[in-house]
């Protein structure tokens, strides 16, 4: 996937509803709690196994996609899964973010906090399709993808938090290990 | 340094590791029979749908601010998008407002968002309906009143100096 330079209206809006997280959760100290983040969000959390069909298909089976039951073919979904390789997703309408547990674990940190990322930014909601009267072009995917990408990074790095502790350390072994944070597994 | 990892923890990592982008947003179905690789292609032609829709798109707010009585700045100051974006939108056919803009635009206007992405260019058009309608809306809005004043002084202005050259 390409990085897109954001604009910055885009990164202001972003920073603002990251910004938002953080104050409701009482500005955190690192490394940010996501089962804080998803509570405070009323956010749900499950997992799937990419590797295990039965898993998938159990997961699929209990989907409503946009309102929609999967239920009349559940493997549908299971099959989008694999040949897109998805490894995270969002379901907007369940407020349900579904992670793929054969990721490793700070992959899985990451995931989440991109899905997190595509539930606070306003206008991904209406991107998020449930139907197949639409999809979105690859140009508009790679944006939205790239903006909830940002949004994790943010929260993740806990804004500016990131950056006053690295100024604050000599540079050198101890300071990477300090700054482990953002992708630290609880 | 010396590095006291064995070549079995390496190799376990690095099989871990597949490099799996994270991803979300497809939740089209439909697309299960099209192309796996469609998101892969970064194809700048616009297709014959896309080109209309977006065309209506333009026209639309062009003729919604005029409507309102608003310059570009003051809509863009309205809709918190940049005059650029605006003026693009209005004037380029080829141009795909970002995903946000969109969003904002349909605020400000009190339309249904993912109509105005279908509009716009973002979403590939599968509601025939819409890009009938804004194919209808194009051509019916295109103005056959006579230019004003300052319209005509500033054609003519236009034409000498294309002339010049």
């Amino acid at each position: 996937m390409k990085n897109i330079l954001l604009r910055e209206r885009t990164a202001g809006d972003i920073d603002d509803q990251v910004a938002k997280v953080l104050r409701g959760l009482g500005n955190p100290e690192p490394p940010l709690n996501l089962d804080d983040v998803r509570e405070l969000l009323r956010l749900d959390l499950a997992y799937y196994s990419s590797t295990e069909d039965g898993v998938l298909k159990e997961v699929a089976h209990r989907l409503r996609v946009a309102g929609r039951q999967v239920l009349a073919r559940p493997a549908l979904l299971a099959d989008a899964i694999k040949k897109w390789s998805l490894r995270a997703l969002y379901l907007p309408d369940r407020k349900r973010i579904l992670i793929d547990r054969d990721l490793p674990e700070p992959k899985q940190r990451w995931g989440e906090a991109h899905e997190v990322g595509h539930s606070i930014i306003p206008w991904h909601e209406g991107t998020m399709l449930g139907d197949n009267k639409q999809s979105l072009t690859p140009s508009c995917h790679e944006q939205i993808e790239n903006e909830a990408n940002y949004a994790a990074g943010q929260l993740l790095f806990i804004q500016q938090t990131f950056v006053k502790d690295a100024r604050d350390l000599v540079v050198g072994i101890n300071a990477v290990t300090t700054l482990n944070y953002p992708l630290e597994v609880r | 340094m010396k590095m006291n990892l064995s070549k079995e923890w390496l190799t376990k990592r690095a099989a871990r590791d597949d490099r799996a982008e994270v991803s979300a947003g497809f939740f089209n179905l439909g697309m299960l029979g099209g192309k796996v690789g469609a998101r892969e292609e970064t194809s700048s032609r616009l297709s014959q749908e896309q080109e209309s829709s977006r065309l209506a798109f333009g026209r639309l707010i062009n003729l919604w601010r005029r409507k309102k009585g608003l310059r570009m700045d003051e809509l863009a100051d309205k809709a918190k998008i940049d005059l650029v974006e605006l003026i693009e939108i209005e004037r380029n056919l080829d141009f795909i407002p970002e995903p946000r803009t969109v969003f904002q635009l349909a605020q400000v206007l009190g339309l249904s968002n993912e109509r105005l992405l279908q509009l716009s260019g973002n979403t590939n058009v599968r509601d025939l309906s819409l890009g009938q309608e804004a194919v209808r809306f194009a051509a019916r809005s295109e103005s056959v009143e006579k230019l004003n004043k300052n319209e005509q002084r500033a054609l003519e202005e236009f034409v000498k100096f294309l002339a010049e050259r």
